[in-house]
């Protein structure tokens, strides 16, 4: 078994990504569900980020949403602000935004969610809207 | 209202150029030739050598980025955009 999660190019097909600039998203692999929930709860206090959800995209792999709007000198910031983070953030901040895989990619299934708490109304609800219009593509 | 935006990505052909037999003026000429994934021809234009094939007929590694407003609306525009494309198998060293 392999410790450290690679990257993975996309062998075959497509893969639809949901793209924002406008909060804080994360991309956590390789970790326990219990280890993203603590580093998703310290985040959501510390910087009032209002609520956020748990999605697991593969065994071991989770990715984070969280619900406030922010600027993207502010995204920055948190995100460098934890360590599990900065590999995965350099790579989307080159790009000038933050990208999650809401398809299936490789033979891997679609997302799905397994946690929610909090507010819901703004980025969480812009994640949702395209969740739910893509589950059955 | 923002523009939010969705990001389509993987390896895509659209088309590429071959070289065919024109039984009629009895010379070679290039055509830019589509195929499915399996090799199977989709159809052919010709080419011009004035004008060259355009950045799209070449295989793209880029993603796509589509901009919405609405799910359903999201949904509709990546169908179209990736029904243009062939999107072809790829295996990187690294």
């Amino acid at each position: 078994m392999t410790l450290k999660a690679e990257h993975e190019w996309v062998k075959n097909g497509y893969v639809i990504g949901f793209m924002t600039d406008r909060g804080v998203i994360l991309d956590l692999d390789n970790m326990t569900f219990k280890k993203v929930r603590h580093l998703a709860r310290t985040l959501c206090k510390q910087y009032r980020l209002e609520g956020y959800i748990i999605v697991r995209s593969s065994p071991r792999n989770y990715h984070v949403i969280f619900n406030r709007y922010l600027r993207w000198k502010t995204v920055t910031m948190i995100l460098f602000s934890l360590w599990e983070a900065i590999r995965w953030g350099v790579f989307q901040l080159r790009e000038g935004y933050l990208t999650l895989r809401i398809s299936r990619k490789n033979g891997k299934n679609k997302p799905k969610i397994v946690f929610k708490t909090g507010k819901t109304d703004k980025l969480i609800a812009d994640y949702m809207d395209v969740y739910e219009s893509f589950k059955r593509f | 209202m923002v523009k939010r935006k969705l990001k389509v990505y993987g390896t895509r052909r659209r088309g590429h150029r071959e070289k065919h037999y024109v039984k009629k003026e009895g010379k070679y000429r290039y055509f830019e030739v589509r195929r499915d994934a399996k090799g199977h021809f989709l159809y052919k234009k010709k080419w011009n050598p004035k004008k060259p094939l355009k950045a799209e007929t070449y295989t793209e590694l880029h993603p796509l980025v589509i901009p919405y407003e609405t799910g359903r609306e999201a949904l509709e525009k990546v169908r179209e955009a990736v029904k243009m494309w062939e999107w072809v198998e790829f295996d990187a060293e690294s």
